[in-house]
């Protein structure tokens, strides 16, 4: 399995991800953070595009960094990423077709390969001789994930798959992808702001903010009944059809300090002097691990409460 | 306020969008819904009399009691667009443009600035954001500067066109607030464009479902969503993505 | 790729313009040879005879100015060819590798940048030989930095995009990377600023030749009959002024298709 050990990344000397330990499940993990959370500096370490300051992304107990050259590869053909469609994840220059055969291992028959893989992800293997401009939003998405399965991998990395798609397209990708979980045995890490994408694909779920894990556990007990501040302001903050109107905190977007104590102390409803002095650590409080010096009276409130 | 009777836009003989009527009133927000294609922005255009050159527009639209209401845009008619850093001046201060903002509209001195400051207190952003840059502000700080800067000038209604979508959930709550407090306090009228069903039930009062430049479906917001008529608003509904009760 | 209806007009005369004067340039020595002198016939003006008149030793003016059309094409051709293969090679590599590499390649194209072209080419044509190899390798010396660094920034742009980061991902080497994806979508506005860079290129070899650097006699090149006619300037007009604009004109045919291009490969202005 991929997991991360304490990784932290930096940027020049800006550590973007502090500290991140993560294990990749078979049921599924959602990474959930906002724009600038670290979460997608992260995937890209767990791709191996780029390399922690201190820690380690490990596949099969095996460090990364240390890997041979078979290693690597077998790593490679593990673990695939999905990029979003808005992020040029197809070569405008390139046919569909093309992009795909840059994955297949075996050389043989090639054109049956690329068909057999369009159609796996709902696609008219004519498709294959388009370039990525003469499809839809939705046929994209799915020539994306086509693409990363050509490999035959077992782990997908999903970067936000959907938030470029309308809501429509959207339900059938997520359709898909559980068809293909199913299907081959699939396990997902969904990188995303969207709560409810999470709760569909995920059986965990870990939060991000500021560049620390703040929160992880199993997805439904995060989502109902959120330990940490950040967890339930993330929550609140969801329209929901019928649903109540969506909750903000008007401190979104104060600056996270991270020089002394709780990285979120700013945005927090509940911060007291102890948060401005000491960063929690992450520890286990009714069943999930939470990094939050209230985390008992929050899960306390939430029992008989279940809006708080 | 708006009234639209037997809208058309076309582009040679297809039709882009067609809405036979939408009206909204006084304090009302109304919420246009639907996909890419589905004519919902190029509405909002028509209103604004920004559509192409190539587009052929046939029907009327009245605002305030006038024929071509983009003579009434930056005054009683704001437009608030999805990313607003864009139209902000990059090299004028915010607290400058808002000045010359209601300089063009004869507004100076004090009433300019008792005015700037009641509208920044709407929509809850500190005076200290006037001595910023746009590249120094927020997604949603400048989301809520478009709104304030529509109010200082005078708009009685707003235009939006998925003014959160590019934002954080939690950022879009407070801009959601903002919006709802302006309709429901200060009587503002909204018209929102938008792809997010669960967004617009948690703001608006009436909706209009539009696919592939037709007008689906049309009705209360409360009686919509509890019993939706058209296949169409049905689908879109149970294609939101829904979060688990607590 | 480009769609003729983005061009604008003035870019479409620039095409007209260049595809007339390299026809002449390339069909009109298949008919007629170099004209040689004539002493008896030296400097007789425009007329039916000789339609740009005759020059000092009395050949014709626009014999030789089709005859310069050739040597000056043929420098552009080469000082670009050669400008932008070390250009956007070295760019490619700075902007797709990043870290030391890149700053090495680019202090390098720094120190070049930081003589005037002209300068550099002048000093070198002075080292050299003077003839048309010299003004070639030496306007290609002065050229290539800037294609390395317009590369360069694209290139580290396009290394960002989702499609690298896949094709890594999926073990596709770093050479294929990089002539397969990187080279192919950084290479777009280099075209343009070559063709916007080729009129430049030919007032460059002009002066180069003017300073008796370049071209040498009996070659027709337009700076040298420029030079040569110089001293004429107020009385035998055509002997400079029409070489001159033969220059002026290719110039401006190439910086108007240049514009044209430009606009035509916008990404803005691409339909989704």
């Amino acid at each position: 399995m991929l997991e991360a050990r304490g990784v932290t990344i930096a940027y020049g000397k800006t550590p973007v991800v502090h500290d991140v330990t993560l294990t990749m499940e078979p049921g599924g993990v959602g990474l959930i953070g906002e724009s600038g959370s670290g979460k997608t500096t992260l995937a890209r370490a767990l791709l191996g595009l780029l390399t922690p300051v201190s820690g380690a992304i490990a596949y099969g107990s095996r460090d990364l960094a240390a890997m041979d050259r078979a290693e690597r590869a077998r790593f490679r053909d593990a673990v695939q990423p999905v990029f979003q469609d808005g992020s040029e994840a197809l070569d405008p220059r390139m046919r569909i077709g093309q992009s795909i055969a840059e994955g297949l291992r075996a050389r043989t028959e090639p054109g049956k390969q690329i068909a057999d893989l369009l159609t796996s992800v709902g696609l008219d293997p004519a498709l294959a001789d388009r370039r990525p401009h003469q499809l839809s939003g939705g046929q994209r998405q799915r020539a994306i994930i086509a693409r990363a399965l050509a490999v035959r991998p077992g782990t997908l990395i999903l970067d936000e798959p959907t938030s470029a798609l309308d809501v429509t397209v959207q339900a059938r990708i997520l359709e898909l992808l559980e068809h293909l979980a199913d299907e081959r045995g699939l396990s997902y890490l969904l990188i995303t702001h969207n709560l409810a994408l999470v709760h569909r694909l995920c059986r965990t779920s870990y939060v991000m903010f500021a560049g620390r894990i703040v929160e992880s556990g199993p997805s439904r007990t995060l989502l109902t009944r959120p330990a940490h501040p950040y967890t339930a302001a993330l929550r609140d903050a969801v329209p929901r059809i019928g649903g109540p109107p969506p909750r903000a905190t008007g401190r979104a977007e104060a600056a996270p300090r991270i020089s002394t104590g709780c990285p979120y102390q700013r945005r927090c409803p509940l911060a007291v002097d102890r948060c401005r002095a000491e960063r929690p650590e992450l520890r286990e409080v009714a069943g999930r691990m939470v990094a939050c010096h209230r985390a008992e009276e929050t899960t306390q409130v939430s029992e008989d409460q279940p809006s708080a | 306020m708006i009234e639209i009777r037997d809208l058309e836009v076309r582009i040679g003989d297809r039709v882009i969008a067609a809405v036979p009527h939408l009206d909204v009133g006084p304090g009302q927000c109304v919420a246009i819904v639907g996909e890419s294609g589905s004519g919902k922005t190029t509405t909002l255009l028509a209103i604004l009399g920004l559509l192409d050159e190539a587009a052929t527009v046939t029907g009327s639209i009245e605002a305030f009691g006038v024929r071509s209401p983009s003579t009434l845009r930056g005054s009683k008619i704001a437009l608030v667009m999805q990313s607003p850093q864009g139209a902000l001046t990059p090299t004028m201060r915010l607290g400058t443009l808002l000045r010359r903002a209601l300089a063009l509209h004869g507004v100076r001195g004090r009433a300019a600035a008792d005015r700037t400051r009641q509208a920044l207190r709407d929509v809850l952003l500190e005076d200290e954001i006037l001595r910023r840059y746009p590249h120094q502000v927020s997604g949603g700080q400048a989301q809520r500067f478009a709104l304030a800067l529509a109010l200082a000038l005078g708009a009685e209604v707003i235009l939006a066109d998925e003014p959160t979508s590019a934002l954080d959930v939690t950022v879009q709550a407070e801009v959601v607030a903002v919006l709802r407090r302006l309709h429901e306090e200060r009587g503002l009228a909204v018209l929102l464009v938008s792809h997010d069903l669960a967004l617009v039930s948690s703001i608006a009062d009436h909706v209009v479902v539009m696919k592939d430049g037709q007008v689906v479906e049309s009705g209360p917001a409360a009686e919509m969503f509890a019993h939706p008529a058209a296949g169409y608003t049905r689908e879109l509904i149970a294609a939101t993505p829904e979060l688990p009760d607590a | 790729m480009i769609r003729t209806s983005r061009f604008d007009l003035l870019a479409r005369i620039g095409a007209a313009v260049l595809a007339a004067i390299i026809l002449a340039a390339v069909v009109m020595p298949l008919f007629v040879p170099p004209d040689d002198p004539h002493p008896v016939d030296a400097l007789l003006p425009p007329g039916a005879g000789h339609l740009f008149g005759t020059d000092q030793v009395g050949r014709d003016v626009f014999n030789r100015v089709l005859y310069g059309a050739r040597t000056s094409l043929t420098i552009a051709l080469a000082v670009l060819v050669l400008a932008a293969l070390v250009g956007v090679t070295l760019g490619v590599l700075a902007g797709y590798s990043g870290g030391w590499i890149r700053d090495v390649i680019m202090r390098v194209t720094d120190v070049f940048l930081a003589f005037p072209a002209l300068l550099l080419a002048l000093a070198l044509a002075a080292v050299l030989q003077p003839s048309v190899t010299t003004v070639i390798v030496a306007i290609a010396a002065t050229w290539w930095p800037w294609y390395t660094r317009l590369t360069a920034s694209v290139a580290a742009s396009v290394a960002r995009r989702g499609y690298v980061d896949a094709a890594r991902c999926l073990g596709v080497r770093t050479p294929a990377i990089v002539f397969r994806h990187v080279l192919p979508n950084s290479i777009t506005p280099v075209l343009v600023q070559l063709s916007l860079d080729a009129g430049g290129v030919i007032l460059t070899a002009a002066a180069l030749s003017y300073l008796g650097l370049g071209a040498q006699e009996p070659a027709a090149e337009w700076g040298l009959m420029i030079e040569q006619g110089e001293s004429l300037f107020t009385t035998k007009w055509w002997v400079v002024t029409l070489p001159g604009l033969a220059i002026l004109l290719t110039a401006f045919a190439f910086n108007s298709l240049g514009e044209g291009l430009r606009a035509a490969l916008d990404p803005r202005r691409l339909t989704r």
